[in-house]
């Protein structure tokens, strides 16, 4: 018994000293290629990851036709069985949810929330481990996670979910708008460099190495801006006070549509401002101006013949048609930011509307 | 013992209290779990990483700009959209920005820079590195930009400190829009990739982060992130992102050329101008079988016939240690090659070129067995004066030939219309004879040699089956055994058995039926046989024992047919009467071709060629309706097999409106050589890939005069030299 707990003293002792050496501001590639010895005692985060797969559900539900799958992942986050999971197809029908122990319950959709792509289940169960969620809970670009989820249903009965690791490669918006899977979700991203969001991944947990909760992964998504597939989790901050109101019964505000298509005679157009672009022959034609109206928002804000316009606010304007439509989604009582190019420069105007 | 105790009494406590904590403490912070010892280890390397990470990226960040392309329209590379936002690398005070070439490939009417402080600025190209696929963009500002010293970089990548497999590298970018910095973390994963001009990494890499640095823990610039497959490994470079297979332009590679391209100059891979001796780059020779005319070779005075011995400082024993080694080097670069001639050993100061013209295929009219000997001439190419039938071909151009490979060679890179000296040994003694050897494609022909008699029985058709494509193909075949044999209907039996099993010895088995054993079949076979046989009664007769070798046309279905066994029949006449085996392949999909049907190809055609006699240089590929019918997909799949895999094929042939397949047409190579056969070509107005594939060295050709049994004529003759 003795020797036991001075042998686990004497081992405490070891990595104490290395974490000094750590800590005294040595950048790891050193520390380790000075001390080879190191590399071998690097530890697993095993029981963090462990401990947090257990939190980590299966979901199956509607699904199966057109090549959909079937099933995704969840996480509790209450000892009585509430889940979080994305919002989706797979619950056009009551789930099942299956344990990381591998029991199973039938769950019910208690609510959800699509501006968040979140949605809340049920099952019957007490006691249950469960992620907390801090509300000051920061991370950062950079910070190594791990992902936990079911993707391609390969964890079956009680088998464990998957573990992936990797780091937040970057905290942004989220601009996804291209390919099958559309998202209303318009707040930021953490985007991921490990590709942790697979067919069934989407729900699953995004753990930093303490275990703690940092985010939900989300549906499959092509990035609008590159037409390639996004790795991303929505942040735990975020989902926070949804999760938090769905789960004590109150009722969450109505999601507000992130830039809808006002009718005609509220948005702002083309003529209006007293833009008179190139014609628009080509599939895409660059939103060159070719006219201005001297008394207009446009002739006001000194827009010249020639300017290409670039975005209007961070929107990129591709062509004609995109400027056309973008138009559509701004208010003609607001103010309209211009990026426009001309010759070599880059300038910013605003066009204020007439009265 | 004191610790020991606290340890416990937190233990216990913890313990304790978690369990019972309700749903509603979500806005409790989490309490601290304690950990043992080792997850606490790991824990810390982990947060002292992800510091060293964001220290490293923020002394490069400020220089991370990303480029977005303005006005591209929907044009894609593979998945990604090349309006995406890239990034780049300001290398300069003044704004100059180095990115990947994939940020101007879309050619559209703007670039729209964004840099570190969130300012936008036009970015003009200034030059493209098509090498190394970089592109250098100028900024217009009159403003000091924080940036990466390249000359510092290069320095340290040279010197300080070596660069060790495993060590971490980040990727940066920015992410688009908020412009907040992006990082993907790896390892290096290899070095000297590229024919030496890039490192790997298996960081997950994706579009954005194509233009943007590779950096190691100590914030110090490796590369360039570039998209890139590697050599055919996927049908668009960007096809590998988030691969964890990725590459970045070694910055040492470019060192002090960025003036170049500062100086607005473009800079293009060196090219040197030798064909190998040797049909395989790994084989252990460097003897140099042809010198492309008007190449940098020619004019550094190297010949058919020497070795090269060292590129720069690298010795080099195998012609793909030549490609490493010259993929360092650029057009309008010097670089010394050491080279063996009579057994001297010399030293040549070498320009190597931007282009090199393209060759002319070339050819004397004959067969030739692997002895050099000819087997058989084209109807008025042979006459007293010039070669024979039996002819032992010695030299061309006072060099020695070694190989039927070495002769084509050697034709490939002749200039038209040159008379060559040729040395030949004609009744043991050696004659020199001089010829003017003919386009490939003027005339196109069909007519064989007198001396091979076609044979016109015993094909039948057979499955063609390998483990991973059953059911899809199916060909034309000779049987194993002539007619009349006993045992002829259990041999045929057992011969497709073999051949679809891959089986070695079949073709050993199977002296092919009728052609070439002329004593058995020139008696029945009337009076072109016997006169046939009257020509070949000179002195020069050559020995019975040689066989021509068969022709192999590969005939793709239209997406939907199947049952190859059935589509297969139609050819057996064709087939038998040209000695040219007609292999059917369906697709696996019903309205559409796949890519792994290529390797598929491969596949079949080795099997084929394991169990038949067949020239490697006689095999075509088509589509089934053959000069029928419209345009097709499997037109477009023909072309792009056969332009993909020219070790494979000698000619493809396909209807001229066809849509050709988004693959970058390579310049014809001199040791696999290819020739293009259209069907209803407009002579007058030919289609656009006419005139780029003879401007890369293809010999255009005009199908429409021949049928069905001359085209397969046609195919095997591809084996003459």
């Amino acid at each position: 018994m003795n020797t036991r707990f001075v042998n686990l003293w004497n081992r405490f002792v070891v990595y104490s000293v290395l974490v000094l050496v750590l800590m005294l501001g040595l950048a790891p590639e050193k520390a380790w290629s000075q001390d080879l010895g190191a590399i071998q005692s690097v530890p697993s985060l095993q029981d963090l990851a462990r401990e947090a797969q257990s939190k980590v559900v299966k979901i199956y539900g509607a699904g199966g036709i057109r090549g959909l799958e079937a099933y995704q992942s969840g996480f509790l986050v209450s000892p009585e069985g509430h889940i979080a999971t994305a919002w989706s197809y797979v619950l056009d029908v009551d789930p099942i949810v299956q344990l990381d122990d591998g029991s199973r319950f039938d769950a019910k959709v208690l609510q959800f929330e699509p501006s968040l792509e979140l949605a809340l289940l049920k099952i019957d169960i007490s006691e249950a481990d469960f992620f907390k969620i801090s509300p000051d809970l920061e991370c950062r670009w950079g910070d190594p996670v791990m992902a936990i989820s079911n993707l391609f249903n390969i964890a079956t009965g009680n088998e464990p979910a998957s573990v992936m690791q990797g780091s937040i490669a970057s905290i942004g918006p989220l601009d996804a708008r291209r390919g099958t899977f559309e998202t209303p979700y318009r707040g930021e991203v953490l985007l991921l460099d490990l590709i942790a969001n697979n067919p069934g991944a989407a729900g699953g947990a995004l753990v930093d190495t303490r275990g703690r909760l940092v985010g939900m992964l989300g549906k499959e998504l092509r990035d609008s801006r590159t037409g390639v597939w996004l790795n991303y989790a929505i942040p735990a901050t975020v989902l926070r006070q949804a999760i938090g109101d769905m789960v004590a019964g109150r009722r969450l505000p109505p999601p507000i549509e992130a830039t809808p298509v006002l009718p005609r005679q509220d948005s702002h157009n083309l003529r209006r401002l007293g833009l008179i672009m190139i014609p628009d022959v080509l599939e895409n034609t660059p939103a060159f101006v070719d006219r201005v109206k001297t008394d207009s928002s446009a002739g006001r804000a000194l827009v010249l013949p020639d300017d290409l316009i670039l975005l209007v606010g961070n929107h990129r304007i591709d062509s004609q048609q995109t400027l056309v439509d973008r138009l559509r989604r701004i208010d003609r009582r607001d103010d309209v930011p211009l990026t426009l190019q001309r010759g070599n420069a880059i300038i910013t105007v605003t066009l204020e509307p007439m009265q | 013992m004191k610790p020991i105790c606290l340890v416990c009494i937190c233990l216990l406590l913890v313990l304790g209290i978690s369990p019972e904590v309700p749903a509603q403490t979500l806005d409790d912070p989490a309490p601290e779990t304690v950990v043992d010892p080792a997850t606490d280890t790991s824990m810390r390397w982990n947060q002292e990483m992800s510091l060293a990470v964001r220290a490293a990226a923020q002394r490069v960040l400020p220089a991370v700009v990303t480029i977005q392309p303005i006005g591209v329209g929907d044009r894609q590379s593979g998945e990604v959209q090349l309006d995406a936002a890239f990034s780049g690398l300001l290398v300069d005070p003044e704004g100059f920005v180095l990115t990947s070439s994939l940020a101007v490939a879309g050619d559209g009417a703007a670039l729209l820079a964004e840099s570190a402080d969130g300012k936008r600025l036009t970015a003009t190209l200034v030059a493209r590195d098509f090498h190394r696929n970089l592109a250098l963009l100028k900024l217009s500002a009159d403003e000091s930009f924080p940036h990466v010293d390249l000359k510092v970089a290069v320095e340290e990548a040279q010197n300080d400190p070596p660069r060790r497999i495993g060590q971490t590298l980040i990727a940066l970018a920015r992410n688009g829009g908020g412009g907040s910095p992006m990082i993907a973390r790896g390892i290096l994963s290899a070095v000297d990739r590229l024919d030496g001009i890039a490192v790997q990494t298996d960081a997950r890499v994706s579009p954005p982060f194509y233009g943007g640095p590779l950096i190691d823990l100590y914030g110090r610039v490796l590369g360039i992130s570039i998209p890139s497959v590697g050599q055919g490994g996927a049908e668009n470079p960007t096809d590998w992102y988030d691969s964890g297979i990725a590459f970045a332009v070694d910055i040492a590679s470019l060192g002090e050329k960025i003036e170049r391209l500062k100086a607005g100059e473009d800079i293009h891979r060196g090219l040197l101008g030798v064909v190998p001796k040797a049909r395989d780059p790994n084989e252990k020779s460097t003897e140099i079988s042809a010198v492309r005319p008007r190449s940098p070779a020619e004019r550094a005075g190297l010949k058919a016939g020497d070795v090269i011995l060292r590129i720069g400082d690298v010795p080099v024993d195998r012609f793909g240690a030549i490609k490493q080694a010259l993929g360092r080097y650029d057009a309008g670069e010097r670089m010394e090659l050491e080279y063996r001639r009579d057994e001297e050993s010399v030293v040549a100061t070498i320009e190597l070129a931007k282009t090199i013209p393209p060759i002319q295929p070339q050819r004397l009219g004959v067969a030739v067995d692997e002895g050099l000997t000819i087997r058989g001439i084209l109807p008025g190419v042979g006459d007293e004066k010039s070669l024979r039938l039996g002819d032992q071909l010695l030299q061309f151009e006072g060099e020695e030939l070694s190989s039927p490979d070495d002769l084509r060679a050697k034709l490939m890179t002749l200039p038209p219309e040159t008379e060559i000296a040729l040395v030949v040994r004609r009744d043991e003694q050696e004659k020199n004879i001089s010829v003017t050897p003919k386009d490939v494609a003027d005339p196109v022909v069909t007519t064989f040699p007198l001396t091979w008699l076609a044979p016109t029985r015993a094909w039948e058709v057979v499955k063609v089956d390998l483990p991973e494509t059953v059911g899809v193909a199916a060909a034309v075949v000779p049987k194993n055994k002539a007619l009349g044999d006993d045992d002829s209907a259990e041999t045929d039996e057992s011969a497709a058995k073999d051949q679809s099993a891959g089986s070695e010895d079949t073709s050993a088995a199977s002296p092919v039926a009728g052609i070439g054993d002329d004593q058995d079949s020139s008696a029945e076979k009337g009076t072109k046989a016997s006169s046939a046989k009257d020509v070949d009664a000179s002195p020069n007769d050559p020995p019975a024992d040689y066989t021509p070798p068969l022709g192999l046309a590969v005939l793709l279905a239209k997406p939907g047919q199947d049952q190859p066994m059935n589509l297969a029949k139609d050819w057996i006449a064709a087939a038998g009467a040209s000695g040219t085996i007609v292999c059917v392949v369906t697709s696996s999909k019903p309205d559409r071709w796949e890519l792994k049907t290529l390797e598929d190809l491969r596949g079949i055609i080795a099997s084929l060629k394991r169990s038949y006699p067949i020239s490697p240089d006689a095999i075509a590929i088509a589509t089934l309706d053959l000069k029928r019918g419209k345009p097709a997909s499997a037109d477009t799949m023909a072309f792009g097999a056969a332009v993909s895999q020219v070790d494979v094929f000698s000619a493809v042939a396909v209807h001229a409106a066809f849509q050709p397949p988004a693959i970058r047409l390579k310049e014809n190579s001199a040791s696999e050589p290819l020739q293009i056969m259209l069907w209803s070509l407009d002579q007058d107005d030919p289609p656009a890939l006419a005139s780029v594939a003879k401007q890369a060295g293809y010999p255009v050709i005009s199908g429409e005069n021949l049928d069905r049994e001359s085209w397969l004529q046609w195919v095997r003759l591809l084996q003459l030299y």
